[in-house]
């Protein structure tokens, strides 16, 4: 789909529920509570930066280069920032054909998988990040002239997320996955 | 270690089965080829990266958070309203209601979700009230969702703009007629079971009722009118247009007196989720796009194809049915990605117009939407009525031959998407 | 990416190489292409692998890709590599060189220390440089002199020096990213653009805007530039025949970019619901100090020197 991450919630008939949804720790929700706030800032940006960009046509004086990498660098930001978020609240876009096939201890058993997975490709990631942060000491982006290795950072924090995150559904597999809802979302 | 390519393709589907988020399951396979291929450590993050910095692309969180605001806004409900006391007196009311009311919204919305997660809780219910059956009611509110991904603005045709390169405002203008052929679709279906229906019954007609109404929706009318007024007098380009329509949301949210401190943050945080998800993908996306370009997967792709014909109308045909069958299990965003870079050369040299090529495209994949196993339009009309997958599903089935024959309509005559763009001079 | 696989002294290596024109383009069927053939032709174990049309993405990263090895070879303009060397910019300042005369002359002389300062900062190699054209203005009037580009929004790329350039040159820049200019331009959003002419007619500019106006502002230039990581890989014998193909192709480019030019101008010229406005019609002496005045208080430490110097060789 196009845009909501509540892909297939309840694409399978749920299994009743024995077990109250697993909240996560403090530090986790502090964290999420972070990223969150961090994308929220970037979506604002992106409004503001795109609307001065119109306004600064009509209004020469509020010319500024700046805006348009603005806006494009907070896309960036807001997307990796919430790469763990996603994972860690069963919200990011899945494919969950599985489900119709496998039922109880095969479904955690596959969960199990799907979660290291993630974790791996999240840890590959960070790895990565920590390379181009090494790779780039002096380049700048164009107009903001920002060091790129200070915006590699957020990738880094991202995936370093996921990666933690996808490591606790590891452990959470045998349980149901709690139903995500963007419209709820904090 | 030697990694073929197609041993990419077979790890991106085995991820995917195992319900590894799709973007994820993107990058791994591709990260792993690149530094097989002798890349540098860095390389799979440095294309997800730059894959995101695309000026275009912003119209994606700006249209998104306008259709989040027009429903917490109560813009939604004001159209229903309208919507009702204008049809008051044909017979099976409730179901044109129902189209009316995905039209009007979806001049605001970019992408079909909003539309059902916000109007199908008033419509199913109000419709079943009134002697419809559930799976009529459902399968027309998942259908005429549809309505709002093709109509400008869009979602999809904002990312297939940016990924083919081709004009957002020429492919906005191409969507239109395409978008009101699916509604009048769905007229024709309405029409013919209500003929054999006298049973449901039709809310009564009431003038003042309808003044009230029309009101009620004289702001959220200047929406479309502003954007393509806009866009069409070079005021500002179809990206920028997206920031202002958030704008007229803040305005119209200040006038209505609905739009509070709290909704403000809550229609941030809604955004800032589904951008999230979005955003991996056309990330990822664009790693491996960068991949199948550099093994020049197009032109291996274009020779195969034109092995078989060079018709254009042959290759259409093909890109129907393997849409069609691809739609069923994929996600929309990941297969426009994936799919233009590959195709859109193939069909370029075939001399097919890009403009109608994603306008297809679009259509095709949003059919996909409404059909398991992976529907998101098919699970959210089911969760939010809170009745089974299967349910619905019955009920969108026969809703599924206006929705194809509209698309073999469009596909058989380009004529009826490039008119409009031609005439507005795109 | 490459796999050396010994083959007696030359070991079989892949190159890609990367641009941003499109194939329609003399830079590429008169440079990228004559490349390969060349190389090829002479059986070194070398193949080239062409990505034209930025496919393999934007022109700054593209660049970053080839400091880290992941593209080989790319034709890159200035402003593009300034991020990592900001001298390469003042090169594409306006009107720093008179012609191109001027600009291959300074190369041929300077190119030599400059070019390895560049190595040093960036561990990329710039071979040579390939003429690309002569920007100039396209517009919905003519611009002879500086005062006619007042009130008139024109789109420059959205990089430092191209927008150092439109104040230099008294213009009202515009930013609008390259995927959205021909709907801009369409829509009056920006009412004209700088380019070579033969990449405005390639990009279909010139069906909007009919009034040209030869300003020939900046010198055009696409450096050749090899990533040192796969000078590394290759031998010296094909190091050698890489380096001379390049060199050699640049003077057959030129004369290809210069008929192509001529071919698009006489066309714009025969052409009734055109204007050209010809060089000798701009006041060029006025845009000239104009831009020199705005330099030289601009630049600073060795960007100043960088720029004098070159005007001082004018
Ligand atoms: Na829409
Ligand atoms: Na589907």
């Amino acid at each position: 789909m196009t845009a909501e991450p509540v892909d297939s919630p309840d694409a399978p008939p749920r299994p009743p529920e024995p077990e109250p949804p697993w909240r996560e720790p403090r530090i986790l929700r502090a964290w999420a509570a972070a990223e969150l706030g961090i994308a929220c800032l970037a979506v604002a940006t992106i409004f503001l930066s795109v609307l001065w960009q119109v306004i600064s046509r009509y209004v020469p004086a509020l010319n500024w280069q700046g805006v348009s990498e603005l806006a494009n660098y907070s896309l960036i930001v807001l997307t990796f920032i919430m790469v763990g978020y996603l994972i860690g609240n069963n919200g990011h876009i899945v494919i969950q054909i599985i489900d119709y096939a496998v039922k109880g201890r095969a479904l955690t058993v596959v969960k199990v998988i799907s979660a290291a997975c993630t974790a791996v490709i999240c840890a590959l990631m960070v790895w990565e990040a920590w390379e181009l942060i090494l790779a780039y000491p002096d380049r700048r982006t164009a107009a903001l002239e920002i060091p790129l290795w200070i915006l590699y950072t957020l990738p880094l924090a991202g995936f370093l997320s996921g990666a933690v995150r996808a490591i606790v559904r590891i452990f959470l597999a045998g349980r149901p996955d709690g139903f995500f809802d963007a419209a709820e979302a904090r | 270690m030697i990694l073929e390519l197609w041993m990419v393709g077979v790890a991106i589907i085995v991820l995917l089965l195992l319900r590894v988020p799709v973007g994820l399951a993107f990058i791994g396979p591709c990260l792993w080829y690149a530094l097989a291929d002798g890349n540098s450590s860095g390389f799979a993050l440095k294309t997800t990266f730059d894959g995101l910095n695309s000026f275009p692309l912003l119209a994606v969180p700006l249209f998104i958070l306008v259709g989040v605001m027009a429903n917490r806004l109560g813009v939604a409900d004001r159209l229903y309203d309208f919507c009702l006391a204008v049809l008051g007196r044909i017979r099976g009311n409730l179901a044109y209601v129902n189209i009316g009311t995905a039209v009007g919204f979806s001049w605001m919305s970019g992408s079909a979700l909003a539309d059902v997660a916000g109007l199908g809780k008033i419509e199913v219910p109000h419709m079943v009230k009134a002697g419809y059956p559930y799976r009529f009611a459902a399968g027309l509110t998942a259908s005429s969702s549809l309505i709002s991904p093709v109509m400008p603005p869009s979602i999809p045709a904002v990312i297939y703009a940016a990924t083919a390169t081709v004009s957002t405002g020429a492919l906005f203008a191409a969507s239109i007629i395409p978008a009101l052929l699916m509604a009048a679709g769905l007229c024709v279906y309405v029409f013919l079971w209500t003929a054999r229906r006298p049973d449901v019954t039709s809310v009564p007609f009431d003038r003042t009722r309808l003044r009230s109404t029309a009101i009620a929706t004289i702001g959220p009318a200047f929406v479309p009118v502003i954007l393509l007024g806009g866009i069409l007098s070079g005021t500002f380009t179809p990206t920028e247009a997206a920031s202002v329509a958030v704008l007229l949301m803040v305005v119209l949210g200040l006038l209505y007196r609905t739009l509070t401190f709290r909704v403000m943050i809550q229609s941030l945080r809604e955004t800032a989720v589904i951008t999230g998800g979005i955003g991996l993908i056309l990330g990822s996306a664009a790693l491996l796009g960068l991949i199948l370009t550099r093994a020049h997967v197009s032109r291996d792709v274009a020779e195969l194809v034109t092995s078989v014909s060079t018709e254009p109308w042959i290759f259409m045909i093909m890109v129907n049915v393997v849409l069609l069958i691809l739609g069923t299990v994929v996600d929309a965003t990941a297969a426009i990605l994936v799919l233009v870079p590959v195709l859109l050369p193939v069909a370029v040299g075939l001399g097919v117009d890009p403009v109608y090529f994603g306008v297809v495209m679009i259509m095709n994949l949003m059919i996909g939407l409404l059909t398991p196993p992976v529907g998101s339009v098919l699970f959210v009309t089911a969760s939010v009525t809170g009745r089974p997958v299967e349910e619905v599903f019955h009920g969108i089935i026969p809703f599924l031959v206006p929705l194809v024959a509209v698309l073999v309509l469009v596909t058989a005559l380009p004529g009826f998407v490039l008119w409009l763009p031609h005439l507005l001079g795109f | 990416g490459n796999t050396p696989a010994a083959e007696g002294d030359n070991p079989a290596l892949t190159l890609k190489i990367g641009s941003s024109q499109p194939e329609a383009q003399p830079n590429f069927y008169c440079g990228m292409k004559l490349l390969k053939e060349r190389i090829e032709a002479q059986n070194l174990g070398l193949t080239i692998d062409m990505f034209p049309n930025s496919q393999l993405g934007p022109d700054a990263e593209r660049f970053a890709s080839v400091q880290t090895g992941d593209i080989d070879i790319d034709l890159q303009g200035g402003s593009a590599m300034s991020t990592a060397f900001p001298q390469i910019g003042v090169l594409d300042a306006a009107y720093a060189f008179n012609d191109v005369d001027h600009f291959f002359t300074w190369i041929d002389r300077n190119g030599k220390d400059f070019f390895t300062e560049f190595n040093t900062a960036t561990d990329t190699t710039i071979v040579d440089a390939w003429y690309f054209g002569m920007r100039t203005f396209t517009a919905t009037k003519p611009i002879r002199k500086p005062a006619d580009l007042a009130g008139l929004k024109v789109r420059f790329p959205n990089t430092p020096q191209f927008l150092a350039n439109a104040k230099a040159l008294g213009a009202d820049a515009v930013a609008i990213a390259v995927e959205e200019l021909y709907l801009a331009l369409q829509q009056g959003v920006a009412q004209g653009q700088e380019n070579p002419v033969v990449a405005t007619h390639a990009q279909k500019f010139d069906e909007i805007l009919k009034v040209a106006s030869l300003t020939d502002h900046q010198v055009g230039a696409h450096y050749v530039v090899v990533s040192d990581k796969t000078l590394d890989k290759m031998s010296r014998p094909q190091k050698d025949a890489l380096f001379k193909a390049i060199h050699d192709i640049r003077a057959e480019n030129r004369k290809c970019v210069d008929d192509e030019t001529g071919k698009v101008l006489d066309g714009w010229r025969g052409d009734s619901a055109r204007t050209v406005v010809e060089i000798d019609q701009v006041d060029r002496a006025a845009f000239i100090s104009k831009a020199e005045a705005f330099f030289n208080t601009h630049f600073t430490g060795e960007n100043l020197e960088l720029y004098k110097s070159i005007r001082a060789s004018a």
